[in-house]
């Protein structure tokens, strides 16, 4: 079968999702992912953007923002970014949820703020300076990380991307591990899984580090611990991912109406 | 609100703490998470998004805060209404336990633009009924012959 890594990432993160959930989905190809999963085998699952759009689904294609008329033509209500995050996300109602991150440790924590040079990392010097380079920002990642009941971090597999720690914590994952979320207080259970164009990682129960839970059919064990920048620990039950199905690919090309995910 | 008796004889809602930044004193006010919020719409759809047509006063917030809302409403309408002015939904489906068709349910109150004054016989009669404790029997009276 014909596919690209990306769609076959975009329909794995989607089988995390069970109908009837109420989900929020970040902008870009989470969206498509979580859309996927609606058409797909989710089709009472309640989605809405971080922009406060309820009730849509997207037509003719990826959605280049949270509330732009792909998005936004046949949803039920609009309210804005301080209902659907600090009331609806902060309360801890949501149960499922897709983040992008520019880079992310073995904690799960994930930075879309910047790119630091070597040594000069705020975590290093103690303060904040300005980055190397300069990324989009976190949206409303930040509060869908503090607050969604479990979420899944979508992104490119790449050494650089998967850091020992992140040079800046935008998203907090499970920020030191074991049970540092409770020291803060947030009414969500952190990252269940990190799903990238090579494989699927997941955090251990009890340090929750993340751990190679399987792999794609294009990948290996091998290369996913070459292109990950920390100690990658390997499930002894590792295992491969069943391969997109006729109707699963059908359903995901039916919401990637422009083909975002097929383009390399 | 700082000054009034609020603040001053409820410190179990009320807390006046100094700012971590400036060292200003500010007043924090604890969140209210009710179980039940109960509002009055004007239409609603049968899933229980909510379109409130005249002022929203606190129903929106209310519908957030509480762990569950009832909707009563003047009329059940199709999702297309939605859709066609997705700004007018003030509350969506999800936060929303049950949805009640009851015209007139905000009598003898206000529920604007359906009835706009508010019935004062009734309202003086519902108001006594709450001092002497009679309000399931005021019920039964309003709701005579309608159900």
């Amino acid at each position: 079968m014909d596919y690209s890594k990306n769609e076959m990432m975009a329909i794995a993160t989607g089988r995390e999702f069970s109908d009837g959930e109420l989900a929020i989905f970040g902008v870009g190809l989470s969206m498509l992912a979580g859309f996927f999963a609606q058409r797909n085998h989710a089709p009472n699952m309640i989605a809405f953007t971080e922009g406060g759009v309820y009730g849509s689904t997207p037509v003719g294609g990826l959605p280049w923002g949270i509330e732009d008329n792909r998005i936004s033509a046949n949803a039920t209500s609009f309210t804005n970014a301080i209902d659907a995050l600090g009331m609806l996300v902060a309360s801890g109602r949501v149960d499922n949820a897709v983040i992008g991150a520019a880079q992310i440790d073995k904690f799960g924590n994930v930075n879309t703020t910047g790119i630091w040079t070597e040594g000069t990392q705020p975590w290093k010097v103690g303060k904040y300076t300005l980055p190397k380079v300069r990324l989009n920002g976190s949206g409303g990642a930040n509060e869908i990380a503090v607050g969604a009941k479990k979420y899944i971090i979508m992104a490119a597999h790449e050494k650089k991307r998967f850091a020992e720690k992140v040079d800046y914590i935008s998203s907090p994952g499970y920020i030191n591990g074991g049970d540092d979320r409770k020291k803060y207080g947030f009414p969500g259970g952190g990252p269940s899984a990190i799903v990238t164009n090579l494989g699927i990682l997941r955090p251990d129960p009890v340090t929750k580090e993340f751990y190679l839970d399987s792999y794609f059919v294009f990948s290996s064990v091998e290369e996913i611990i070459e292109n990950t920048g920390w100690d990658l620990k390997v499930s002894p039950n590792v295992k491969m991912i069943p391969e997109p199905t006729e109707k699963e690919l059908e359903n995901l090309r039916a919401v990637d109406e422009t083909g975002s995910l097929r383009k390399k | 609100m700082w000054g009034s008796d609020l603040v001053a004889k409820r410190p179990e809602f009320f807390q006046v703490v100094k700012s971590p930044f400036d060292g200003t004193e500010v007043v924090c006010v604890k969140a209210l998470v009710p179980d039940y919020a109960i509002i009055h719409v004007q239409e609603a759809d049968i899933y229980g998004n909510c379109r409130i047509l005249g002022p929203s006063y606190q129903d929106a917030l209310m519908a957030r805060a509480a762990k569950k809302t009832i909707v009563t409403t003047e009329r059940i309408v199709g999702t297309y209404r939605m859709k066609e002015e997705p700004k007018l939904t003030a509350v969506p489906h999800f936060l929303v336990e049950a949805v009640v068709e009851l015209p007139g349910g905000a009598k003898p109150g206000i529920c604007y633009p359906e009835y706009q004054a508010v019935e004062w016989p009734k309202h003086k009669a519902y108001q006594k009924a709450v001092k002497e404790g009679q309000v399931p029997q005021y019920a039964d009276s309003m709701l005579e012959g309608r159900l």
